[in-house]
């Protein structure tokens, strides 16, 4: 589909995964694609040459931190985002009032937009869709999003998600409205309605309705059950009822790549989130198999890379053993490395899963991805029903679930086996917020 | 250059300084120079190689500490690794030099060191070190060049303890060569075949292959190998306090040695006055009394000198060829850009006006909080400043970003901002090497040091940073903690708020960091 600043095109399919290529202002960007997180214009010590050097096609920016400093319109005297932190290729900025919600004590939403107290001398202040989007009209980016009533899916008051669900539609007008940019930004709107089917589908339904050039699935990755998640996704990305097909589908805050390789497999086109570079932070890779936990003892003596398929500055170069020791201990090129790996890790998976697709073995790959993840066959129910809603077959691949106790048995052998233990980590991870700030 | 065995040689000389060309198994290293920090090993922002290889003029070299290789990792997983730190460290083509100590932090002194061992403080706790442990380290880490342990001492050190330290470093200096002689014997496969079988074990485990120990230790069985050692570099520590003639006689005790390859001027950096410090390298050099083609041979590496460029200067002028490099760590961690000029206008003649000679050129300002070699990045005069950090630099960072984004970056606590800072003071460091080699070169250092005198109202003034007194009190009371922050870090602004009175054209129109948000 063609908007003013934004050509999409879908180059392959199969089921209802699509590879394909968005033509944004600044970049053309493959989709399936990770968008690393770039809070406050960097992402996490990596240069703009170094993001390049990873295949990044789009990063992201968060307005709520950006208008705090340095503050949207010295970022427009600078030349926008793009000149400000001399990134040439797409960017996508988001409404600041997740960021408010999240992080702010007594903010509230009216039906002006978010109400919050300075963090700065305390007043009382307000982010309204008239304002979200003129700062995002300043910052610059390809991709600006509408701000939306987002309450936690966790949240029980189906009254609330009602009045959320068409409060975000009538936001919608105003970010519209609002928007003094069209043919330079493009402005996405969010899907809203919590778990609710009935309410996620007026939502679809009343913002297809204003034609904008691109979707985004809200209000998920918020500690919802995995079963729930994928749930929303697959209405969302529906062949028939879900958002139309020929605009590209952003779930936020998604960054698992397990969750990455399932929305792909729905059909989903972009994804964010701080987790590849927070979870480096703290000493943890992302590897086929899972994750790998750099400060555990065993790794004092592993000469390996992080990730031998991976073939990055960093595994081509460094040792489990190095980075062991270092990285979490106050030296930042060693935090630096890691972080650099997981977003080549990213990267690489995103750019296998086009590859697959354009070259019609998409199901195969999810296959193979899996049983790397899952040796034993204790492939989650969560992903198993995600993939045959996907119409992606895991026979052999998903064999019986684990016999009682196994888990436990997995959990003794952890310290010896690198990789059960690996598998334990996969699955002990916790939920990151959608939208979440670096 | 790799027929050329690994040596030392003087191209050229003006006064004492000197410019010279060292050999070394890995690659050359022109000289005077400075060798790039690193922390156990790692640069603290630039990630190598590839931000390594973006410094320009290049790095010549990296220094790392011997020390913070007693734990974590330690010389046996060193060992097992089999490739030594410039491949576990993945330190790029640059030679390595492995030094006794850390120059932005002092290590030594928590408790007595004894006729046998030295004790020293590092990352995981205190370690009592003597020869054989240090050297062992040594051999794990194949540097290109090392230094020979040295019982270490500070500034304010009396005679009788001086000459307890300069007898134990003398001893120390035949144990350390006569334990390097045997870590460069041929050896057989045998030490590595252990690791090489749990590696193998790895690789099964992991199902995949690897380049590790085993392709190190190569498959060939019974063939001997080069030892760790052959054909690196020793360099002798001389040890000796502030006073002049301990040095002399300190340096006496080691005096001509056939199986080194130069010196290392040891204990400077340790509070003594600046100024004093061309005095001591001075009488340390001549306590040698190497004969004219021996000491032409011979380089000299000297820590803990480099607290500024015009200490560099002094330390080049008094003999100095290789030095290490807390400075840079410093300057960036404080949020600064080096901007002193490199080169002195033409036709520049002493006596000129400094102000001819463009002092400030890089825009730097007392009033920014800035002196006449940096400029504090912190200030809000630079916060819609789109010139780069400084003008005519070609270094990676002001090649691509503005002090502007620099500044941003500091103010919000990004990682990004130390790596541009860093980028671009290593390379102003390396770039003042060049242009300090060149006048040497070119027969014209005296005047090259008088031009850069005269950029200082006063030269060789306190150019402590702040947070320097305050690391200097620590020093005395012990090195800092588990990966403290570089000294200086004291320095940042509390509040990022600085005044903006004179602030350039674009300060005090705003104050920073106030969002537009709608009030209600
Ligand atoms: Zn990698
Ligand atoms: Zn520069």
């Amino acid at each position: 589909s063609d908007s003013p600043a934004l050509k999409f095109k879908v180059v392959a399919t199969q089921g209802r995964a699509r590879s394909s290529r968005m033509a944004l202002p600044h970049y053309t960007a493959h989709t399936p694609m990770f968008m690393p997180v770039g809070t406050q214009g960097s992402v996490k010590g990596l240069t703009t040459a170094q993001l390049v050097e990873l295949d990044c096609h789009v990063i992201l920016g968060n307005t709520y931190h950006l208008e705090n400093r340095p503050g949207s319109e010295l970022v427009a005297e600078m030349g926008g985002l793009h000149g400000f932190i001399n990134w040439q290729r797409g960017m996508l900025t988001d409404s600041g009032g997740f960021q408010m919600v999240s992080l702010l004590h007594l903010a509230e939403i009216t039906e002006q937009g978010v109400t919050f107290q300075s963090p700065i001398d305390g007043s009382a202040m307000l982010l309204t869709p008239e304002q979200s989007i003129a700062i995002q009209n300043r910052l610059g980016a390809d991709i600006i999003m509408a701000l939306d009533d987002v309450v936690p899916t966790t949240t029980n008051d189906p009254a609330r998600f009602e009045e959320a669900t068409h409060r975000t539609t009538r936001w919608i007008d105003r970010c519209i409205s609002a928007h003094s940019r069209p043919t330079e930004q493009n402005l996405f709107a969010i899907v809203q309605g919590g778990l609710d089917t009935r309410l996620r589908q007026i939502s679809i339904q009343q913002l297809v309705e204003r034609d904008l050039p691109g979707y985004a699935v809200g209000g998920l990755a918020g500690g919802e059950s995995k079963d729930d998640f994928w749930r929303v996704v697959a209405q969302c990305t529906h062949p028939h009822t879900g958002l139309p097909p020929g605009k590209p589908r952003y779930v936020m805050g998604i960054g698992y790549p397990l969750d990455i390789v399932v929305c792909s497999a729905l059909g989903a086109d972009m994804f964010d989130s701080v987790y590849p570079t927070r979870t480096a932070r703290f000493g943890v890779a992302l590897v086929p198999e899972g994750v790998l936990k750099l400060k555990n003892a065993a790794h004092a003596h592993d000469f390996r890379p992080l990730d031998s398929s991976c073939g990055c500055m960093v595994c081509k170069n460094y040792t489990r053993a190095y980075l062991h020791n270092v990285v979490t201990r106050g030296i930042s090129s060693a935090a630096i490395l890691v972080t650099y790996h997981n977003i080549a890790y990213t990267q690489a998976l995103t750019r296998r899963m086009r590859a697959a697709i354009e070259e019609q073995r998409f199901p195969e790959w999810v296959r193979e991805y899996l049983r790397t993840m899952f040796p034993a066959g204790d492939v989650p129910g969560w992903v198993r029903d995600a993939m045959a809603e996907a119409g992606i077959d895991l026979a052999g691949v998903a064999t019986d679930q684990p016999a009682p106790g196994a888990a436990a048995a997995e959990q003794k052998v952890g310290a010896k086996s690198a990789r059960a233990e690996k598998r334990a980590a996969g699955r002990a991870r916790g939920p990151v917020a959608a939208m979440e700030a670096e | 250059m790799s027929q050329t065995p690994p040596g030392f040689s003087v191209k050229a000389r003006d006064g004492n300084a000197r410019c010279g060309t060292l050999v070394t198994r890995t690659g050359s290293i022109d000289t005077p120079s400075v060798l790039l920090y690193t922390r156990r090993g790692g640069p603290l922002s630039l990630t190598s190689p590839d931000m390594l290889a973006a410094v320009t003029p290049p790095v010549q070299g990296v220094q790392l500490s011997v020390m913070q290789f007693m734990e974590n990792p330690d010389a046996a997983t060193l060992r097992q690794y089999g490739r030594g730190a410039q491949s576990f460290l993945a330190l790029g083509p640059y030679p390595v030099l492995a030094s006794n100590r850390d120059p932005t932090m002092y290590e030594f002194g928590t408790r007595p060191s004894s006729e046998k061992e030295v004790h020293v403080c590092i990352h995981s706790g205190g370690h009592m070190v003597g020869p054989a442990r240090y050297m062992d380290t040594v051999a794990a880490l194949q540097p290109d060049l090392f230094v020979t342990l040295c019982d270490e001492i500070t500034a304010d050190s009396r005679s009788k303890r001086i000459a307890t330290s300069a007898r134990r470093t003398a001893a120390w200096l035949s144990t350390c060569l006569e334990l390097a002689a045997q870590h460069s014997q041929p050896r057989q496969q045998q030490e590595q075949q252990e690791p090489a079988e749990q590696q193998k074990q790895q690789q099964e485990e992991a199902g995949a292959g690897t380049q590790g120990a085993a392709a190190a230790a190569g498959q060939e069985g019974d063939a001997a190998v080069a030892g760790p050692l052959a054909g690196s570099l020793a360099l002798a520590a001389l040890t000796g306090g502030a006073l002049p003639a301990e040095r002399t006689r300190a340096a006496k005790a080691v005096g001509d040695r056939s199986d080194v390859a130069g010196y290392a001027i040891c204990g400077l950096g340790t509070g003594e006055d600046p100024a004093q410090r061309p005095a001591l390298i001075a009488a340390s050099l001549e306590g040698l009394g190497l004969a004219p083609e021996a000491a032409a041979a011979r380089v000299v590496f000297a820590s803990g000198v480099v607290g500024g460029p015009d200490e560099l200067l002094e330390a080049v002028a008094a003999g100095v060829d290789l030095m290490d490099c807390g400075f840079v760590a410093q300057v960036t961690t404080g949020g600064y850009a080096l901007t002193f000029p490199l080169r002195p206008p033409q036709g520049w003649q002493p006596g000129d006006a400094p102000s001819a000679a463009g002092a400030g050129a890089g825009g730097a300002d007392v009033a920014l909080g800035s002196d006449d070699t940096k400029m504090n990045l912190w200030s809000t005069a630079y916060r819609l400043d789109k010139g780069p950090l400084l003008p005519g630099c070609g270094c990676f960072a002001c090649a691509r970003h503005s002090r502007a984004y620099v500044h941003h970056l500091l103010n919000a606590h990004e990682m990004l901002g130390e790596v541009l800072l860093e980028a671009h003071n290593t390379s102003h460091m390396n770039g003042f090497c060049q242009a300090i080699r060149e006048a040497i070169a070119e027969g014209r250092f005296e005047q090259y040091r008088a031009w850069f005198r005269s950029l200082r109202s006063s030269p060789l003034v306190d150019m402590t940073p702040p947070g320097l007194a305050q690391a200097a009190k620590r020093r005395a009371s012990g090195p800092a903690g588990e990966d403290a922050g570089v000294k200086g870090a004291e320095d940042r602004p509390a509040d990022a708020e600085a005044p903006a009175e004179g602030a350039g054209s674009f300060g005090g129109k705003r104050p920073a960091g106030r969002a537009k948000w709608v009030r209600v």
